[in-house]
């Protein structure tokens, strides 16, 4: 039974705002009573479990130009928040270009719910599979609030604690393009959960990384998510501008950075020592919430391993 | 400036084409599509099961697209064309179906409408859909009965006749 708002009508009441900032002065008139609806997905799912009560009042974000589709423009990717998942996965330049963004969102539930659910609505929930990959690409998002039109990267977002400036609308996510031209040459490896590689010459080449860890393949929620992102500089055996991030159940994801610099400070990354040295970090940095499906410390580990998994794999890849 | 007690929960006026006929009608615009095709419209070919977009038995097509019926609210349909598995083939049947009853791709037969559009959708998409692709397709599709074997050999064989065609 869905669980319903005190007093009110069952069937929330729709608005639909044609424009930005009617949605926004939509929020601020109906206060807590209203929700933004994109996709819906989400919602849904948490009406239906009871984790949240369906509201008086839904606005649908979908009509409002400003956050439908994506453009990819020569510095970066900007993505309106409406822009449904399935549009991402589709496309192959994105698939090139982004291919930590492109990974996780195939990692997203099945075809038919990425149809509706948006990346806006990923992102929001704080919880969603997309975010390890926009976090280790340094993603920032563009927020319409009180003050207008607001730049935050999505690192600092997730650090905050939430409840600050409630009624926000999420506009953008925008990813910068790696140093790497999306053109440039190199071949593209894409086999499934195998690092995502770009060899750029004999001597450098950019590593991406997306694995996603789950008892059902994208229907539940993950025991453990990573995404990383580093140059490599193979003649050295170095590596250089690692970002690693984490997330995974009802964690808020984030970067790893101490076992970032433990990576690029390392004499020999790839070699045995310091896979053990990057696995004790990992179990000491990451801080996930463990639940009834996998405890706090079978999270770590699962981290812990697959990034010492995927470090092998390069190792395997470039000894 | 919003009047929220003007309309709270209130039927407004939803229009669409269903199954290729335009259609008009009075509903609550959060209610589910999948309540208003079966409920409302005696389509009872769109099946109810976990209502919650985990199972697929409810998939329909919107704008030619496979959504979770049981996840889809009015709303999301103004001005888009459905498509419930009653109104894939007129009166006839079409060819993906033959393929899932002559490769014995059901059983209980349950999943089988979700599973037909899911197919629909994706070879409109790729005529040649490889193995990873179909079982990408079908993901969001379970099946209680098969255990998937027969429901492939369909799409594959579904496949097969168009490229004879
Ligand atoms: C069967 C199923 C499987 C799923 N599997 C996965 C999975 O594998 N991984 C995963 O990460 N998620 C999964 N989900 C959850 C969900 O589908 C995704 O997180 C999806 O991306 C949410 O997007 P949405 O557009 O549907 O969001 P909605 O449900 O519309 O909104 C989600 C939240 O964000 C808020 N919101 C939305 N857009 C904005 C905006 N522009 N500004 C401000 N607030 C906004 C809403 O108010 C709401 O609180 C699954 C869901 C289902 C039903
Ligand atoms: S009833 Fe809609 S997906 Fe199960
Ligand atoms: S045939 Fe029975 S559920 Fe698929």
């Amino acid at each position: 039974m869905p669980n319903t708002h005190p007093g009110m009508s069952v069937m929330p009441t729709v608005w639909r705002p044609q424009e930005i900032g009617e949605a926004y002065r939509m929020k601020q008139s109906l206060g807590e009573t209203a929700v933004y609806a994109a996709g819906g997905t989400l919602l849904r799912t948490q009406w239906e479990a009871g984790t949240a009560v369906l509201p008086a009042h839904l606005i649908d974000l979908s009509a409002v130009p400003m956050l439908a589709g994506y453009a990819l423009e020569p510095s970066e990717l900007v993505i309106g928040a409406c822009c449904p998942l399935a549009a991402l996965r589709k496309d192959p330049l994105v698939q090139t270009a982004f291919p930590l963004l492109a990974e996780a969102v195939r990692n997203i539930a099945a075809p038919s719910i990425r149809n509706l659910a948006t990346l806006g609505g990923n992102v929001v929930s704080r919880i969603g599979d997309s975010l390890p990959a926009l976090l280790a690409d340094e993603a920032e998002l563009i927020w319409l609030g009180k003050n207008g039109m607001q730049a935050e990267p999505l690192e600092d977002w997730l650090a905050a604690s939430g409840s600050e400036q409630a009624g926000r609308v999420l506009v953008q996510i925008r990813v910068q393009h790696g140093t790497e031209s999306v053109n440039g040459a190199g071949t593209m490896n894409d086999i499934r959960s195998a690092p995502l590689l770009k060899v750029d010459s004999d001597r450098s080449a950019s590593v991406r990384i997306y694995h996603k860890v789950g008892r059902r393949e994208a229907f539940t929620p993950s025991v453990g998510s990573l995404a990383i992102s580093a140059g490599m500089e193979h003649a050295a055996g170095k590596l250089k501008e690692v970002r690693i991030a984490a997330g995974g159940g009802q964690t808020i994801p984030k970067r790893l950075e101490r076992t970032e610099r433990l990576l690029e400070r390392h004499a020999d990354p790839l070699g045995e020592d310091c896979a053990a040295e990057v696995h004790r970090s990992a179990m000491d940095e990451f801080e996930p919430v463990g639940d009834l499906f996998a405890s706090r410390g079978y999270r770590k580990m699962t981290v812990a391993n697959l990034l010492v998994a995927e470090l092998w794999r390069l190792r395997e890849r470039f000894a | 400036m919003i009047e929220p007690s003007e309309n709270t929960g209130a039927k407004q006026t939803l229009q669409c084409t269903l199954n290729g006929s335009p259609v008009e009608m009075d509903v609550q615009l959060s209610k589910r599509l999948l309540h208003i095709l079966r409920d409302d419209l005696g389509l009872t070919g769109t099946k109810r099961s976990c209502e919650i977009g985990r199972c697929g038995a409810c998939m329909v097509l919107v704008d030619g697209k496979p959504v979770n019926s049981c996840l889809t609210m009015a709303y999301q349909c103004e001005g888009k064309s459905i498509t419930t598995i009653e109104g894939i083939s007129g009166d006839g049947i079409d060819p993906i179906q033959q393929a899932f009853l002559a490769e014995g791709g059901y059983q209980c037969g349950y999943c089988t409408p979700g599973m037909v559009i899911s197919v629909i959708a994706l070879l409109h998409e790729n005529a040649s859909p490889s193995e990873d692709e179909i079982s990408e397709a079908l993901s969001g599709n379970l099946c209680r009965c098969t255990g998937y074997g027969g429901i492939i050999r369909a799409v594959k064989s579904a496949i097969a006749t168009r490229k004879m065609e």
